[in-house]
Order: structure tokens, then C-alpha cells, then sequence
């Protein structure tokens, strides 16, 4: 019966076997405690409770969004200065102009006037502030009788932005009067108008109403707009022009077109290159969005005119009619407007990216399931096998010792009991010989005993012993002749006539007690 | 039992594959391969090569993992000044782009080496599908450095509108357009007419000069030089000059397409891919503005002159880089933009022309198929020249062209441009119309070839 191998038993095992199986068990226990260990780590991992999948990206994504929350901050802050500054020279040059501001209505040559003493303002502004463009508008027109209501001012743009560095660009008129560009040298810009049509920037232009008349409090970021018969987009800085009443004549600042964010926000790609950073804000129910991306491909757009921002407690969606990103976003306020700073990547590389990680994850927890599988077989193979063998040996060796034992026991019981029958019959046989032989006869056989030659003793021992003719002969090496003469003279001695009446006596001699053959044989 | 270990260590092996990535997966942002580009297509205004650029980067691009990022869509003059910047590192450069659009003069602002050889990247058999003369144009020595993607040539650009008016009014035909010295003549009726405005401006005399001397089989540029001493210089030179300095011909800086937006100029010699620019309405200093009807006619030459009409255009420069892949990325793209439904879609939107022979001959053809009306228009006017016998002439190539061009446009725009003030303050104080301008055109021809010598 085959026996199951208890840790009682293999530890007596070890105990008898020494120290190396010792260390083979050690071992052994040891791979199966680490495989545990691994499993459970990863199964805590790929549920979430520890270092959940994606930490890392999210650990990014707030690291970048921090960076870019703190660059918005410092450049817009240095724009809002100088947009001040510039607010504040346009307001002097408007209280310095001849003309009163009631009477620059409808009036081109006094417009253009202006125009042509703001240029410089304008101009020296632009190139000092790290943007894309500058304008101003003052609440007037030249020409009020049109369809359409215009603001004017000048709107100049740099016309081959490429860089942060604006030293080199040269400079051209979005909107404004084509004399003072021809005047400056500057060309018009390929979408140029006159003035600005009312409705155009409307966050802008709602400066001109606002209650907030102070440049340094009253200043705010736009959202993006798309500039008309242009494919730029952009967001202007605005700051309101006064009068020394405080009154709201026209609106001043920057531009920030989408290559300016762009370039001035470029995420530090360090940690992940397909993070982008993204400016939204929402105006009247619409959200618009500037994009700056790494160094990354497939978002197909650096701006988007609609966006929509589902905030979510771990990471939020944008979601555009062209791309959807997953990030982490953050609410910024730049002077009287509100934005929403985000680090976002686009949810097909996060998708991806995730998918990857649970893909692994499972690989790598199949793959040390399928290696601790083929540690445990070969383990079995190599150390346990040859102990339940060795095992199995000593307790089939044991049972067969036992099952000989028994047999053993059982013939001895049996031998026993036919000894104890033999005696029996013996001693019945004994006492039915002594009751038919002569007492003479046999004092004369036990006396001539003696008188028998070595070889003739050794024939009589062998009769003794009970050994057939055939086995005397074979065992004195005699031939029929050789065991007839001792035979013979055997009998003589003893006084026997045949080898019937010599068994008896030699039977009856076994069972006496007194028997001299026994001290004879005792010697 | 080895069959079982077999079978797990297949299923080992296949998760270890899977854990370091060996399968079909979406491309990292790390494997994207970014090229910037500077072109010219299309400046301010909607770019057409911007919106080709869209389509190849969300479709051969994406499959590619090729990313044209344009950084910068200027005019050719701001371009050529950025690279130059660039390559003599002067501070504030930016760094050179990947790709970028030049005309051919900029090949010899660059080491030989730096510029990638399209040669290598395309075979004989694709090379010989562009039209020769435009391909020939890129050859520097032995290599390929410009790739033609889109080519133009010169045309006359009229604001139909006015002109009628002012036609109508004064008695005279668009047959004025047939001649240079036709037009200077009606251009300076123009001006009189029109209390001061320029009629006509020329966007390079450069080229008028090279066709009209090469018309008068002479050679505009001898010896790496203006070739001023030829009669032939002086006969172009006469007729432009009466314009420019009675005021007819506008010889002030700066974009015929800028005046053409204020009505300041009705007529424009240049690019046919000025069309671009060239709107359909006018604004004045009131604000007002007004429909106008365009009308595209081809380049007039003198009289007595061939008719012949520059060839012009740059093409697609690659700087070389040290990373192959970028190179081959750089030849994806530019096989894309110059394969004949996308090149005739990117073309026909700018007013350039076809690169390949098959798709030059589509639009030919065919000129039905543009379904902008103007730019039809344009079309059929360049189907004419082709028509009519107009020679085509490439710009010379030789050691300092680029800012041969430059002094020559220069010189002439400043020396006419003064010339005019001196006609008009000399007019305004009683001397003789005749007289004067005779004196001036002397005075100013020698002024000019005494500044180019």
C-alpha cells in the first residue's frame, strides 16, 4: 500500500538524511514563499491598492501641469506689465491729442492723426513684449455710416513668427490705416481691413464696458479666436484705455497667436514627450483651447475653437471634434478672466499606454505562474521524486522484511506444531519400538557404540541424521560395496541383523535421554 | 512530462515577448518622427500647402510616423533672411529647419554638404516624371538639392473694374496691356486721371529686365554682372522709366497685392501666384469698400521685343541630418506633395503650376477642371503664353545672385522713386513736361548703371 508523504514523515526524513536535503527544503520553500509574494504584490498592483497602473503618467501629468501653470503665470504677468505700462502711454497720448475724443467720431484725418502718434507706442510695446502681435482700439470710426459697426485703432503682427525671439521678424498691419504702414515701411497684412469689425473679439471688446477702469486690475485674457481670412488663432491681453476721468475710451495689449503658445509653453518632455499643454477658456457657453505639444505627432489641431472640459476626480477629458486628450487640470485666473490650466495627452496614447500595462502586468503574472509551474516539476523531479523513491524503497524493503517475518513466524509456528506432532508420533513410535525390543539387545547396541571404527561412526551418524543410502554413499564418496562392508560390520558390533532394526535402535536411542550417543555427540 | 515543459515554455516565451514589447502596438511619441518646415504657400492668409500638410499628416504621415510641423509661413524675402541668419549663427537665429522652400538662389548660402541630394532618395524613374525644365532648375553640380513642388510664372493682373472706368472715361482699351510701352503710356493717362495713383507696378524688375533683354537676344546678366553697357538695357530700361517717374508706374517698396487692396494700383505684373493675394474687393481711406471684377492677362513684353517670360518658383530644400530616418521621412514627403492628384489639389489653390509631366498635362488640357473662376482664369492665361510662343527664362545662376536681385530692385525702385520727385516739384514750379522727363530719364539710366557697375 503506497503511503502519503506527511511533513511529519519528511522531517524525520531530514533528520535521517543529513544537511544537504536540509538546504534542498530550504531552498525549495524559499521559491515557493518568493512566487507567493510575487503574485500577491502583483495581484494588489493590477487592482489598484498599490501603485496603481498609470500612477506614473499621473505623477507626470501634475508635475507638467505645475510647470506650465507656473510659466503662464510668470509670462502673462510680464505681459500684463507692459500692457499697463502701454495702456497708460495711450491714455496721455489721447489727452494730449488736439482733437477731443467726442470729435475723432467720423473723422479720418484726425484718426489717422492719432494713428500716426500711437504707431511708435504701438511698435516699441510689440517688440519689448514677448507676443505675437499689438493692437489698440479706441470706441470710434471713420466712417459710422456703414453696415456694420468698426472700431478703430492698429493691429500689428509679426509676419514670420518662428521663435520667441521676435528681434528679427519684421512686422506687418493687421488692421490700421495703409498710410501709416506705407509711412513705416511695413507691408499689410494678407487679411488687412481698415479698422477692426465690431464683434470680431468680443471678450475685447467688452473691455470698453466693463466697471473696472484701471489697466493693472481691470486687464484679461481672451479666448482663442480665429482671425478672420487667416489660419492663425488667437488670444489677446487686453487692458482698457482711459481718460483722466477714468472713463473706458478703447482697449490696448498683445496678441498670443497659437505658434507663440505654442513655442512659449513647450512642455519639458522629459518624462513623457506626448504631453501637451493646453489653455481653455470658456466664454458664453463655449470653451476654446490652445495647444502646445511636445514633441509629439498626431494632434491634428494647435487649437481648438470648441472644446468641452469633463472634470473628473482623477483625470478630466477634453474633448474636441478632432482629438480627445486625458489630463489633469487646474483653474487660473488672469486678472478679471478665468482659465483652466491643463497637462493632458491624448487619450488613444493613454488608452494605449494603459493597455500596455494591464497586457504586461497579465503577461508577467502568467509568465511567473507558468515559470513557478515549471520551477514546482522540476523541483519535484530533481529533489522530491528521489526522496519518495528512496522513500518508497525503504518501506517496500521494510514490508518485505515484515511479509518474511511473518512467514517466517508462521513456518516456525507450523514446523512447531509438526515437531510437536513428530514427537508425539515419536514418542509413541518410541515406546511401541521399546515394547517389542529386547532390553539386552539394546544395552548391547549402546555399548558396542564405542567399538565402532571412525568410518564406521561417521556411516552411523549419517543414519543418524537420517540420510538415505543414496545420500550416505554420496556424502562418504563410497561406492555400494564400500557402505555394505561397513554396513556389515556395523551390524556385527552393534548386534543388528538388518538396517530396519538399526533405525529402530538408532530412533529409540534419539528419544532416550540418557543416550550415550548424545554426551558422545555433546563432547 | 518534456512534452508538457515544452509546451510551457513556449507560453513562457510568448509572455516574455509580450512583456518586452515585441508586439504590434501603436507607435510612442518618442517614434514620431517631427520635421519643421518654412514655406511660403500661402502667407498670412489660408495656406494651401498648410491644409496639403493636414491631409499628409493624418494620412500617409500618421501611417509613416512622419509629422510636418510648419513653424513658419512668411514671404520668400523673410525666409532667405531667417536661413541666412541662421547659418552664420548670428545671435537671436533660430535653428535651421528640416524643411523649408527657397528659390534657387539660397543653394549658395549653404555648404554643399549640408543640403540633402533628392537623388538619393528617388529613383530615375520617379525623377523623370517632373518636368524637365522645372527639375533642371534644383540641379547644383551633380546634385538635387531643389525639388520643384510647385512652379509659376509671370502674368499681368488687372482690377477689370477700374480700369473699365477709367477706360470708359478716357477713351482707351485693354489693348493698352499688349505692349510695355503701351501700358507706360496709358499709365501715366491713369495717373493724371486718377489725381495722382499709380496705374501699374512691377513686383521684380529683375525678371522684367531678363525676359525683355533676352527678347532683345541679349543677355542680362554678363560676367556675374548687370549687364548695363548692352542697348538693350536702355531700351527696357526707357519705357518703365517714363512711367516710374511720371508717376504711371508705381516704384515704391513693398507688395503690388498691398496697393491692390487699396485701390492705389489697378494693374500688377508678378507671380501668378500673386492671385493668392489679389482680392476681389477694394477698401478706401473711408472705409468703404467695393466689388471688383479681376482680369488675368498675359506678361506683356516691348514691343519690339520675343515674348518671353520668366520661369520662377523655388522648391522644397531638406538640411541633411545626421539621422537617416529623417532624411527618408523628408523624401516621403515630398514624393507625396509632388504625386499628381495632390500636387494639382495644392497648386490649383495657390495659382502655381504642376510639377509632373502627367499632371501638368491634366491641367492643360483640361483647364475645366479648376473650379475657381479666377484662378481659371489665371490658368488660361499661362495656356496662352504656352500658346502664343512665349519663351520661358530660369533665373541666372551665379556667385552672388541673391543679392544681385536685391541691389538691382533696389536701385531702380530708388532712382526712379527719385526721379519723380524732382519731375513733380520741377513740373509744379513751370518747366517743360518733355523736357524734363527727358533729362531725368538720362539722368536716372546713368545713376543706375553707374550704382550697378
Amino acid at each position: 500500500m503506497r503511503r502519503k508523504l506527511s511533513p511529519k514523515r519528511l522531517l524525520r526524513q531530514i533528520k535521517t538524511q543529513g544537511t544537504a536535503i536540509k538546504i534542498r527544503f530550504i531552498f525549495f520553500f524559499l521559491l515557493v514563499l518568493f512566487a507567493i509574494i510575487f503574485i500577491l504584490f502583483l495581484s494588489l498592483n493590477l487592482l489598484g491598492i498599490i501603485n496603481p497602473a498609470g500612477s506614473q503618467i499621473e505623477e507626470s501629468l501634475n508635475r507638467e501641469l505645475g510647470y506650465s501653470v507656473e510659466s503662464i503665470y510668470s509670462n502673462i504677468d510680464k505681459l500684463a506689465a507692459y500692457n499697463v505700462a502701454f495702456s497708460k502711454e495711450l491714455s496721455e497720448q489721447l489727452a494730449d491729442s488736439e482733437t477731443a475724443f467726442e470729435d475723432l467720431h467720423d473723422n479720418p484725418v484726425a484718426l489717422t492723426d492719432l494713428q500716426r502718434t500711437a504707431y511708435n507706442t504701438l511698435y516699441t510695446n510689440m517688440r519689448l513684449a514677448n507676443c505675437s502681435g499689438a493692437f489698440y482700439f479706441i470706441n470710434t470710426t471713420v466712417n459710422s455710416s456703414l453696415h456694420d459697426s468698426y472700431l478703430n485703432g492698429i493691429y500689428l503682427k509679426y509676419s514670420n513668427l518662428n521663435s520667441e525671439n521676435t528681434v528679427r521678424n519684421s512686422v506687418c498691419m493687421f488692421r490700421g490705416s495703409p498710410e501709416i504702414a506705407r509711412e513705416n515701411n511695413i507691408n499689410l497684412h494678407s487679411s488687412w481691413e481698415y479698422e477692426i469689425k465690431s464683434g470680431t473679439f468680443p471678450q475685447a471688446e467688452a473691455v470698453l464696458n466693463q466697471s473696472e477702469s484701471s489697466p493693472s486690475k481691470g486687464y484679461l485674457l481672451t479666448s482663442v479666436y480665429k482671425l478672420p481670412n487667416a489660419w492663425e488663432h488667437v488670444r489677446l491681453l487686453c487692458a482698457p484705455i482711459t481718460d483722466d476721468s477714468g472713463n473706458i475710451l478703447g482697449v490696448c495689449g498683445f496678441e498670443i497667436n497659437d505658434l507663440l503658445f505654442q513655442i512659449s509653453y513647450e512642455p519639458y518632455g522629459n518624462t513623457d514627450s506626448s504631453i501637451a499643454y493646453g489653455l481653455l477658456t470658456e466664454s458664453d457657453g463655449n470653451t476654446t483651447s490652445q495647444i502646445s505639444r511636445g514633441s509629439l505627432g498626431y494632434m491634428t489641431k494647435s487649437t481648438y475653437e470648441s472644446v468641452k472640459l469633463v472634470k473628473n476626480s482623477d483625470l478630466s477629458e477634453i474633448i474636441t471634434n478632432d482629438d480627445t486628450f486625458v489630463g489633469r487640470t487646474r483653474e487660473i485666473e488672469i486678472g478679471q478672466s478665468t482659465h483652466t490650466a491643463t497637462a493632458m495627452i491624448p487619450k488613444d496614447y493613454y488608452d494605449g499606454y494603459m493597455r500596455n500595462i494591464n497586457i504586461k502586468s497579465a503577461a508577467l503574472l502568467f509568465f511567473i505562474a507558468l515559470l513557478t509551474v515549471i520551477a514546482g516539476i522540476w523541483m519535484t523531479k530533481r529533489y522530491i521524486h528521489p526522496i519518495t523513491d528512496a522513500l518508497k524503497q525503504m518501506e517496500s524493503e521494510k514490508n518485505e522484511t515484515i511479509r518474511k517475518s511473518e512467514t517466517l513466524q508462521n513456518e516456525l509456528t507450523e514446523l512447531r506444531k509438526d515437531n510437536e506432532q513428530t514427537k508425539a508420533k515419536l514418542s509413541h513410535v518410541t515406546s511401541t519400538a521399546k515394547s517389542q525390543i529386547d532390553p539386552d539387545c539394546y544395552a548391547l547396541f549402546i555399548n558396542h557404540l564405542s567399538s565402532l571404527t571412525p568410518k564406521e561412526r561417521e556411516v552411523f551418524s549419517l543414519y543418524v541424521e537420517g540420510k538415505s543410502t543414496k545420500e550416505v554413499k554420496s556424502t562418504l564418496n563410497i561406492g555400494d560395496n564400500g557402505l555394505k562392508y561397513h554396513n556389515k560390520n556395523i551390524y556385527s558390533k552393534l548386534g543388528v541383523s538388518s538396517k530396519k532394526e538399526l533405525l529402530l535402535y538408532i530412533t529409540i536411542m534419539l528419544q532416550d535421554p540418557d543416550s550415550p550417543y548424545k554426551k558422545m555427540l555433546s563432547h | 512530462m518534456k512534452k508538457l515543459i515544452s509546451i510551457l515554455l513556449a507560453m513562457s516565451l510568448f509572455s516574455l515577448m509580450i512583456l518586452t514589447g515585441c508586439t504590434n502596438s501603436k507607435p510612442t511619441s518618442d517614434e514620431i518622427i517631427t520635421l519643421t518646415m518654412w514655406h511660403v504657400y500661402g502667407s498670412q492668409t489660408e495656406s494651401p500647402l498648410n491644409d496639403a500638410i493636414d491631409e499628409f499628416n493624418t494620412t500617409v504621415g500618421k501611417d509613416n510616423s512622419i509629422f510636418i510641423k510648419v513653424t513658419s509661413v512668411t514671404d520668400s524675402s523673410d525666409i532667405d533672411n531667417a536661413l541666412t541668419a541662421s547659418l552664420d549663427e548670428e545671435p537671436g537665429a533660430v535653428s535651421l529647419p528640416d524643411l523649408f522652400t527657397a528659390y534657387p538662389r539660397m543653394a549658395e548660402k549653404f555648404d554643399n554638404e549640408q543640403l540633402l541630394n533628392w537623388e538619393d532618395y528617388f529613383s530615375d524613374k520617379e525623377l523623370r516624371s517632373y518636368r524637365e525644365d522645372f527639375l533642371s532648375e534644383g540641379y547644383f553640380g551633380d546634385k538635387l538639392l531643389m525639388l520643384p513642388i510647385a512652379k509659376s510664372s509671370e502674368l499681368l493682373f488687372v482690377n477689370k473694374t477700374l480700369f473699365d472706368r477709367f477706360a470708359t472715361a478716357k477713351g482707351v482699351s485693354d489693348e493698352c496691356f499688349s505692349s510695355i510701352e503701351n501700358i507706360s503710356s496709358v499709365a501715366n493717362l491713369y495717373y493724371d486721371w486718377s489725381d495722382g495713383k499709380s496705374m501699374l507696378q512691377i513686383n521684380d524688375f529683375y525678371h522684367y529686365f531678363l525676359v525683355n533683354m533676352s527678347g532683345l537676344d541679349s543677355e542680362f546678366i554678363k560676367d556675374g554682372k548687370i549687364n548695363t553697357l548692352s542697348p538693350a538695357f536702355k531700351t527696357a530700361f526707357e519705357p518703365i522709366a517714363r512711367a516710374g517717374i511720371y508717376g504711371g508706374l508705381c516704384v515704391g517698396d513693398g507688395y503690388a497685392s498691398d496697393r491692390w487692396k487699396t485701390g492705389e494700383i489697378i494693374s500688377s505684373m508678378g507671380s501668378t501666384a500673386g492671385i493668392l493675394y489679389m482680392r476681389d474687393y477694394v477698401t478706401y481711406d473711408d472705409n468703404t469698400t467695393e466689388d471688383i471684377e479681376t482680369s488675368v492677362l498675359p506678361y506683356p513684353c516691348l514691343s519690339t521685343a520675343k515674348s518671353n517670360v520668366v520661369q520662377r518658383g523655388g522648391g522644397l530644400f531638406a538640411v541633411k541630418s545626421e539621422d537617416e530616418q529623417k532624411n527618408e521621412a523628408a523624401a516621403v514627403f515630398a514624393k507625396w506633395i509632388t504625386e499628381k492628384q495632390h500636387n494639382l489639389d495644392f497648386v490649383t489653390k495657390a495659382g502655381y503650376l504642376p510639377v509632373t509631366d502627367s499632371a501638368f498635362k491634366a491641367l492643360f488640357e483640361n483647364t475645366d477642371t479648376v473650379e475657381n473662376a479666377k484662378y481659371k482664369m489665371l490658368y488660361n492665361a499661362v495656356s496662352d503664353q504656352y500658346d502664343n510662343g512665349y519663351t520661358f527664362c530660369s533665373l541666372p545662376l551665379f556667385d552672388g545672385a541673391s543679392d544681385t536681385q536685391k541691389d538691382f530692385e533696389k536701385v531702380i525702385k530708388s532712382s526712379l522713386f527719385k526721379a519723380h520727385d524732382e519731375y513733380v516739384k520741377r513740373i509744379t514750379d513751370g518747366e517743360n513736361k518733355d523736357s524734363v522727363m527727358n533729362a531725368l530719364i538720362e539722368s536716372s539710366f546713368s545713376a543706375v548703371c553707374e550704382e550697378l557697375k
